[in-house]
């Protein structure tokens, strides 16, 4: 029995050489783990549930993306009741959000392919907290983990453009991966947004009603109607 | 080969008999009022958190009933003595093992196939088109039980207890899933006296990240070439095949 046991694990040996050989090594948790949810994480990849753990860290970024830095004391309604396109910043709690980059980093190293949550946290990053360098940071790492993804690319240039204070730019690459399923609603916003203050009316109008009619983010889909309420009624960008 | 399909369907009536499929109503209630919820915490992704849940509770319910029938199944007919109902016949032990193996295996398949049916008419409902490929996904969660219910009916004779080769299932599943962490340790690592053991380790418990096809859904036109579906049937028939031998050298020394 011995014999055949020794034999049973050669033969299980030999499988995992040819796997190692056949398949390379997946991406290896590079980040470390949050304490807030390290006991998850380390459970929900022993069970093999890495797109489980990108999922969740997404929802744990909304969460924390989504609430004052200065605690759970502001209502929602006070939050995203003072929009001021020029600010968006401040319809967010306004502050640092100084885990957002490292918060995605870790969902890409659960998933490199989950390209919503980079680009939602390089959105935010770059356009709404004003901290470029933490976006391209975010983008480089994505790109080293995906590096045929265009819409990264076109989010790297982007934001290279919004730097130099060039909004044109901005929507010369952002344009064309606005229709990709991952795109951030936040980043449509943005976009429509540049649009009205560049003057193309019509185009912002038509990225309104889209986010309008397709979100299923509400605070979005009350500030899209204001902004058409803006454009349509009144007849005038702000 | 026909004692093999009378056992194996016998096997699937006792599971029917048992309620196995309660499983599955367990998994529909709780997957509703699961994507009640998350659909509301994951706003633009609901439909991909959706997806992933349901796929890996799938899974998870698909290896608990492997587990419970693997660890049971043949421990139980031998302290009932129902065995020699079945071995006094012209019943080879291998074929025995086998038919009953295949019992389990049917069960846990269509258990696993209602579940994932229910799941499609969830994510329809809330309008999910793909194009995750669903079936690739289910076929990876489908072969990573079948290698484990093998490993624990190898383990279930030789323990001679159901709670041991449970739980030692459960840290080959574990470690099955570390791999990647582990190579990573291997290469990296700097104390060989922890590295040994490791290395060892990572050659005999099964790769089950190589069947994670649902954690690589989307990534599969990443960099990394993917191996084929023949390469995945390849291993997971060899390695089930290993240990059921091994159970039924094991069955053999057994007497009665």
């Amino acid at each position: 029995m011995s014999r055949r046991l020794l034999a049973a694990l050669c033969c299980c040996a030999v499988l995992n050489f040819l796997s190692l050989r056949v398949r390379p090594a997946d991406c290896s948790l590079g980040q470390g783990l949050a304490p807030e949810s390290a006991l998850e994480t380390s459970a929900l990849v022993s069970l093999g549930m890495r797109r489980l753990t990108a999922d969740l860290g997404l929802v744990r970024m909304l969460i924390y993306y989504g609430e004052p830095e200065g605690g759970p004391e502001v209502g929602e309604a006070q939050l995203h009741s003072h929009y001021d396109p020029e600010h968006p910043e401040f319809a967010w709690g306004g502050g640092r959000y100084s885990e957002l980059g490292t918060r995605a980093l870790r969902i890409l190293d659960a998933d490199p392919s989950f390209s919503y949550a980079a680009l939602l946290a390089a959105g935010a990053l770059a356009f709404n907290l004003n901290r470029p360098e933490d976006a391209l940071r975010v983008l480089d790492y994505a790109l080293s983990r995906d590096p045929r993804n265009l819409q990264f690319q076109a989010y790297v240039a982007a934001v290279g453009f919004h730097r130099h204070g060039d909004a044109n730019g901005v929507i010369r690459r952002l344009a064309p991966v606005l229709g990709t399923p991952d795109c951030p609603v936040m980043i449509k916003h943005l976009v429509a947004h540049l649009y009205a203050k560049d003057g193309q009316r019509q185009k912002a109008i038509s990225l309104y009603r889209q986010i309008r009619d397709t979100s299923k983010d509400a605070g979005y889909r009350r500030m899209a109607e204001v902004a058409l309420e803006r454009l349509v009624v009144r007849g005038r960008p702000r | 080969m026909r004692n093999i399909a009378i056992l194996a369907m016998t096997g699937w009536q006792e599971n029917l008999r048992r309620r196995f499929y309660l499983l599955s109503l367990a998994f529909a209630g709780v997957f509703l009022y699961m994507s009640l919820i998350l659909g509301v915490l994951a706003v633009e992704q609901e439909n991909r958190v959706l997806l992933d849940f349901g796929l890996g509770f799938i899974e998870l319910m698909g290896l608990a009933g492997a587990l419970y029938g693997a660890t049971t199944i043949v421990l139980r007919e031998m302290e009932t003595k129902t065995v020699y109902l079945v071995l006094t016949r012209p019943v080879g032990r291998g074929e025995y093992i086998l038919g009953r193996f295949l019992g389990l295996m049917l069960s846990v398949l269509a258990s696993m196939a209602l579940m994932s049916a229910f799941h499609l008419c969830v994510l329809w409902a809330k309008g999910w088109r793909g194009p995750e490929p669903y079936a690739a996904a289910f076929l990876g969660a489908y072969l990573k039980v079948l290698i484990m219910a093998a490993l624990t009916t190898f383990l279930a004779i030789f323990s001679s207890s159901a709670l041991t080769a449970g739980v030692i299932s459960g840290v080959a599943w574990t470690l099955g899933h570390f791999l990647p962490e582990i190579r990573f340790l291997i290469i990296h690592g700097t104390s060989r006296a922890v590295i040994v053991p490791v290395f060892v380790l990572s050659y005999i418990v099964p790769d089950l990240q190589l069947f994670n096809l649902r954690d690589r859904l989307a990534a599969i036109s990443l960099a990394a070439p993917e191996a084929g579906l023949a390469w995945w049937l390849g291993y997971a028939a060899l390695y089930t095949a290993v240990w059921l031998a091994l159970a039924w050298g094991l069955l053999r020394r057994k007497e009665f």
